[in-house]
């Protein structure tokens, strides 16, 4: 049978829980408060209705599209590897007209392109390392790549560099690199899991720039590794290995950017988008550096 | 011809129980604040349940309350976060009689995380001036078993209580 003092023991120490007496919870406060979170919820519910109406939409027009491929011709199969071990060719100034100056319809550079004109805002970048730049910069620049697609490497390294020199860091624009990997790629999945990875690890920009350099290389064996080891330190290296063979939720972002993409109804890489001003036009194929700059200058300065 | 049943006044619930339920989960988590945002949001489940509306909606939310109040305290752990003393604990108290309080305090609050849910909550109810009759609608127990019940948990605590921190 309890000792009969065990009760008042306990119930002793659990006294000292009780809450001040001068702290009155406040009833019509709380009913204010359960009001305006109906409400909040009420529109998440509405939100969540409209996104699945939306996804549906974009799905079945998904489906009626064509798939995305890679631009140009010298995109090959990764059973054969790129056509050429040299750097590749630019796309020719010839095929991309510069913007139309008249402020009327300045927005309209790739008038060749199959792009349509405007389309649904972009989705907002998973995660930070994929981003550069001010986010109060009045211009984002999204850019789809796959790591595999030749002239995504010819885009990030002869347009990107100059484009972020001048543009991103002096905070006119807002630069979100996204992964759109083609199915035609074999490597390209692997590819982004290791950008990915190291991007987690705060060295994303150095491996994105390595795999594109090396693209001839390793999309010929799918040996990736040996070529990000060449700029992470060893420790690192082990930790993007790890990462790339055990974690689940590397490809989350890929997923992400690959919604982003299709909502746009991407249709080739390399693919940037542009938006200002609530305005988004595609820019497919991504035009010469100095196209893209006039096209910027003019946004800018309207 | 039978009558139809009263419709549920949901704000009059709200009003009757808010107060009691929050002070029910500050007991638990000790920050008023938080205890408020808390009662809010088992009181937005019981709107969202029409099943425990009715009669039964005072057992339903004072179980749900203490629930919710220790589901927070676990996830916590151990962080001390709401060291906010001079909300929860009267005034007139020292620096030492304060530290002391809060000391207590916290030693009682790991020890109901450590117990079986069932007994923290009986004891967390009948320490918050629930009747046996209330507990055994909040619990869904037999209101004939509560007696036993609670001094079984009161055993469980101060055995708990005294292995943790000895006889004080």
């Amino acid at each position: 049978m309890q000792d009969p003092r065990t009760g008042e023991w306990v119930e002793e120490r659990m006294a000292s829980l009780d809450p001040s007496k001068n702290w009155k919870p406040d009833a019509a406060q709380g009913l204010n408060r359960f009001h305006h979170m109906q409400k909040a919820r009420h529109r998440r519910f509405l939100g969540a209705v409209w996104a699945a109406v939306a996804a549906s939409v974009a799905g079945v027009a998904l489906f009626l599209a064509a798939p995305a491929a890679c631009a140009g011709a010298g995109c090959a199969k990764p059973s054969n590897g790129p056509v050429s071990a040299e750097p590749l060719p630019a796309p020719a100034p010839a095929a991309i007209p510069v913007p139309t100056p008249e402020p009327a319809a300045p927005a309209s550079p790739v008038a060749a392109a199959p792009a349509p004109a405007p389309v649904p805002a972009p989705v907002a970048a998973p995660f930070n390392y994929k981003a550069q730049g001010s986010e109060m910069a009045p211009i984002t620049v999204e850019l789809y790549t796959d790591y595999e697609c030749p002239h995504c490497a010819t885009v990030f390294m002869g347009v990107v560099p100059e484009f972020v020199r001048d543009y991103v860091k002096t905070g006119k624009v807002r630069f979100i690199h996204r992964d759109f990997p083609l199915n035609m790629h074999q490597y390209a999945k692997l590819a982004a899991r290791y950008a990915n990875a190291a991007g987690t690890l705060g060295h994303y920009d150095a491996v994105v720039h390595q795999l594109f350099r090396t693209q001839n290389s390793w999309a010929l064996t799918g040996d990736i590794g040996t070529q990000v080891a060449q700029v992470l330190p060893p420790a690192v290296m082990d930790k993007v290995r790890n990462l790339v063979a055990n974690d689940a939720h590397l490809d989350d972002t890929v997923s992400a950017d690959v919604a982003a993409g299709q909502q746009v109804r991407l249709t080739m890489t390399p693919t940037m988008v542009v938006t200002y001003k609530g305005k988004t036009q595609m820019l497919a194929p991504v035009p010469q550096y100095e196209l893209l700059k006039s096209y910027l200058d003019e946004l800018l300065a309207k | 011809m039978e009558a139809s049943p009263r419709p549920f006044d949901f704000e009059a619930a709200f009003r009757e129980h808010y107060a009691r339920l929050a002070r029910v989960i500050a007991r638990v988590i000790r920050d008023p604040a938080r205890s408020e945002e808390l009662a809010v949001e088992v009181l937005w489940k019981l709107w969202r349940t029409p099943a425990a509306h009715g009669e039964q909606a005072g057992g339903w939310l004072y179980r749900t309350a203490v629930r919710t109040g220790l589901n927070e305290l676990r996830s916590r752990g151990r962080v001390q976060r709401h060291e906010q003393l001079a909300d929860a604990t009267d005034g007139g108290l020292n620096p030492e009689q304060a530290h002391a309080a809060a000391q207590q305090q916290e030693q009682v609050r790991a020890v109901l995380a450590a117990l079986d849910s069932r007994q923290a909550e009986l004891l967390l109810l009948r320490g918050s001036g629930l009747s046996y009759a209330e507990v055994a609608a909040a619990l869904e127990l037999n209101p004939s078993s509560v007696g036993t019940l609670l001094a079984r948990a009161q055993q469980a605590f101060r055995k708990e209580y005294i292995e943790r921190y000895g006889e004080q």
